[in-house]
């Protein structure tokens, strides 16, 4: 009885078709933006070997303007954003599966590579803010200093 | 027949469940940390006005006769406004489906999934849009 009520509770949820025609729409536009993010980095190659800065005459001063970003730094970008969108590639993979083949590990594991690809942006989100904080720390302690 | 045909479907069991709770947290944190970073980024671009003018005049000349900060200010608005609507269908995505799990309420995990759907559906807009402008700035 006890089993029966506890596979009752599980199961009160379901992917039916409304959920599933969701899934299936979330996996096309991950993919879109998997493809997109992928050819963007090709651009930033391509971008990151043209010349890099270009000087702007203003009223006969220099005012030199960084057009561009190093190499190093694209390559840096890349890393990143491949190892992000790695998770969410493997979530419309294996999501789309799981719902096409009824499979409710593929979905499951599906589910989990989104959780992956969120937590990777957070911590990201979370560590680019330290450092803007340190970066306004240090400003307003030099700027007092003066 | 029935109870077979609903043991055959997909279900939300205790992994989706728990996967799911832990995408919908995160996804929340996410949302709720861009609407501070939007609010901030126009309140310091509204309050920096007069510096932004002056730097920006250096670098592109006449850029005050042009009324180029009204410009820039609408741009940066337009773009923070855009950015608060898909970080709206994320806020409202992870909200629901953490709600309708908790709940297990069908409708409620359903149009959660649909609010996701519109936030992927943005986000992959914007992204083609950027990368065609991306495409562009190199010729």
């Amino acid at each position: 009885m006890e089993q029966q009520d506890a596979d009752h509770s599980l199961f009160d949820l379901s992917i039916d078709e409304t959920a599933k025609e969701h899934l299936k729409r979330i996996c096309s536009w991950t993919m879109i933006i998997v493809a997109t993010a992928v050819l963007g980095y090709v651009v930033a190659i391509i971008k990151a070997l043209m010349p890099k800065a270009r000087v702007i005459q203003s009223e006969g001063f220099g005012v030199s303007v960084s057009a561009g970003q190093t190499v190093a730094s694209v390559i840096f970008s890349i890393i990143i954003g491949l190892l992000i969108n790695y998770f969410l590639y493997q979530f419309t993979k294996l999501a789309k599966k799981g719902v096409d083949g009824m499979s409710q590990t593929d979905l499951n594991a599906g589910f989990y590579n989104l959780k992956i690809y969120f937590v990777i942006i957070s911590v990201l989100v979370i560590i680019i803010l330290a450092f803007f904080l340190l970066f306004l720390v240090a400003v307003s302690a030099d700027a007092s200093a003066r | 027949m029935e109870e077979n045909q609903s043991f055959l479907e997909l279900q939300v069991d205790q992994t989706a469940a728990k996967n799911l709770s832990d995408v919908a947290r995160w996804a929340r944190f996410l949302s709720i940390t861009g609407f501070v970073c939007m609010s901030l980024m126009v309140i310091f671009f509204v309050s920096m006005q007069s510096r932004l003018a002056a730097a920006m005049s250096q670098i592109v000349p006449g850029f005050s006769d042009l009324n180029g900060i009204g410009v820039l200010l609408a741009i940066i608005i337009i773009a923070a406004a855009v950015g608060c609507l898909l970080l709206y269908f994320l806020f409202r995505g992870s909200t629901l489906i953490k709600r309708g799990i908790e709940t297990k309420n069908q409708e409620v995990f359903n149009t959660g999934l649909a609010s996701l759907k519109a936030y992927f559906t943005m986000y992959g807009i914007l992204a083609i849009i950027v990368f065609i402008t991306n495409l562009v700035s190199i010729f």
